[in-house]
């Protein structure tokens, strides 16, 4: 798919996540792998439950409307 | 007996490598996101999800494979879940059957992260053996793509995937069975862990006496026939280091594909329940117009909160890969199905059937016409969400009233 072209890998962000029952709750936001992982480590040592990491990487894409190339992470 | 003539299957000249990538998706992520080296890591498919995907570290630790997220977290808090980029997995895949491809002319891709290779006259060419063959391809892969792979390297196939076995457990993870070797390696590899025993053959063969892979290849011709079919003796020949399922270059067509999800509440409504069909019939044909197939029986399935699950299918008019074509069918077993006042936490569709396309069989009745329409049709809702990105083109409804909840397939997102 040439969809997937459009992904810059080398930019990313950094969510990691508390899920509750049905609710979502984003703990920490961060552009810094080592910071995400730093605060995983603190939330374990001071809560003892785990953090779900999840990874959105900068796309490109064309907007029909505006006649031009957005950037957004997904 | 005698109508099944196993001696025109053996081929006994030839070497199958079984290349398969370590903990394919935990690797991803580690290549992705080199920071995670080292650390315990698994992947799991979403915030409600389960485990899929363990490294090394993670697997020293415990956790199980399938595991649901909500308890890894809870009894495993130390290790990271990253959640799965089937996306990346997929591009990654293919830069590592691309060198696998440009290594050996006959590569067959098993699955995302295992391909067969037929090396039998590439040693001439690269002026290595086996062994060390194995270990330049693992090293090129490695230095290239920065995957870590294991690869198993014998006389058929069934054997190559023991071998592959057992390197995941070795150093060097290379393991050659030659001819020398074979008998040993039968004695070492229970008959479960072949190729082709699953868990229903395992329990016949224990209660037949038959606990290694050597105890199979022991028994005669006509015991493994009676008792395994014609594919049990395949295996047996396999076994004995006859390459009898040769490696093909060739697209096998899924036998089937199947889209489903839970909703995000449980919910008795009927057109909130087609709408998240809607979504899976999209999903589903557009893997069965990727793998350039079609369809010609759907199965959709409805599971209610205590977990009773409802199952109907019926055959299409003709064989189809467009989803218009399909709905009117899917919401007539829905309809089939649902019953009022009961709440229910998933639908799904099943593709079943499904064939080449061009390789379908044409209806004399059917208009020709309106098939070559509604195939353009869904080459250009593929090419649409090509450029302008995900469920940019979604399937029309015909209850506005209803909650929408195409393109949203996971939970809304916190900010």
């Amino acid at each position: 798919m040439s969809y997937i072209n459009t992904i810059f890998f080398n930019k990313k962000y950094y969510k990691l996540v508390k899920m509750q029952n049905s609710n979502r709750t984003v703990k920490f936001k961060t552009t810094s792998i080592l910071s995400a992982i730093g605060y995983s480590a603190w939330h374990v040592r001071h809560y003892n439950e785990g953090l779900l990491l999840e990874i959105e990487y900068l796309r490109k894409r064309y907007d029909i409307k505006d006649k031009r190339y957005k950037y957004f992470y997904e | 007996m005698n109508d099944f003539n196993i001696q025109k299957y053996i081929n006994n000249e030839r070497y199958i490598a079984l290349v398969d990538c370590d903990s394919f998706f935990c690797s991803c992520e580690r290549k992705l996101n080199p920071a995670l080296k080292g650390k315990p890591v698994c992947v799991v498919t979403g915030e409600r999800g389960c485990v899929v995907a363990r490294s090394k570290e993670a697997k020293a630790m415990g956790i199980k494979m399938g595991e649901p997220v909500f308890m890894a977290l809870r009894d495993y808090p130390k290790c990271i879940y990253v959640t799965a980029n089937h996306y990346n997995y997929l591009k990654i895949s293919k830069e590592v059957m691309s060198i696998l491809q440009s290594l050996s002319p006959q590569v067959e891709v098993y699955s995302i992260d295992e391909a067969f290779l037929d090396v039998t006259k590439l040693m001439g060419v690269y002026k290595k053996n086996y062994f060390d063959f194995a270990k330049f391809v693992q090293d090129k892969i490695l230095k290239e793509v920065d995957i870590p792979v294991s690869i198993g390297v014998s006389k058929s196939k069934t054997l190559a995937k023991i071998a592959s076995y057992k390197a995941k457990t070795t150093k060097e993870r290379v393991v050659l069975i030659g001819k020398r070797k074979i008998p040993k390696a039968l004695k070492d590899t229970k008959v479960s862990d072949v190729w082709g025993i699953g868990r229903r053959l395992d329990v016949r063969c224990k209660t037949l006496g038959i606990f290694t892979a050597l105890d199979f290849t022991n028994k005669d011709d006509f015991f493994i026939k009676a008792n395994f079919g014609k594919n049990g003796l395949l295996t047996k020949y396999e076994l004995l280091g006859n390459a009898i399922n040769e490696v093909t270059n060739e697209y096998t067509p899924p036998k089937s594909i199947m889209d489903t999800q839970s909703f995000l509440v449980f919910t008795t409504e009927l057109d909130y329940i087609k709408n998240e069909l809607l979504v899976h019939i999209h999903m589903a044909c557009l893997k069965l117009r990727y793998a350039e197939c079609k369809c010609k029986k759907i199965g959709v399935i409805l599971k209610r909160k205590d977990f009773l699950c409802k199952f109907l299918e019926s055959k299409l008019e003709y064989a189809t890969n467009f989803e218009l074509d399909i709905t009117d069918t899917a919401f007539s077993l829905l309809n089939l199905m649902y019953e009022k006042n009961v709440l229910y936490r998933s639908v799904g569709i099943v593709l079943e059937d499904i064939c080449n396309e061009g390789d379908e069989q044409l209806d004399f009745f059917v208009d020709e016409k309106k098939i070559i329409k509604s195939e353009n049709l869904g080459k250009a809702i593929d090419a649409l969400e090509e450029k302008y990105g995900k469920n940019v083109v979604k399937l029309g409804f015909e209850n506005k009233k209803a909650p929408n909840k195409q393109g949203f397939l996971t939970a809304p997102k916190g900010k």
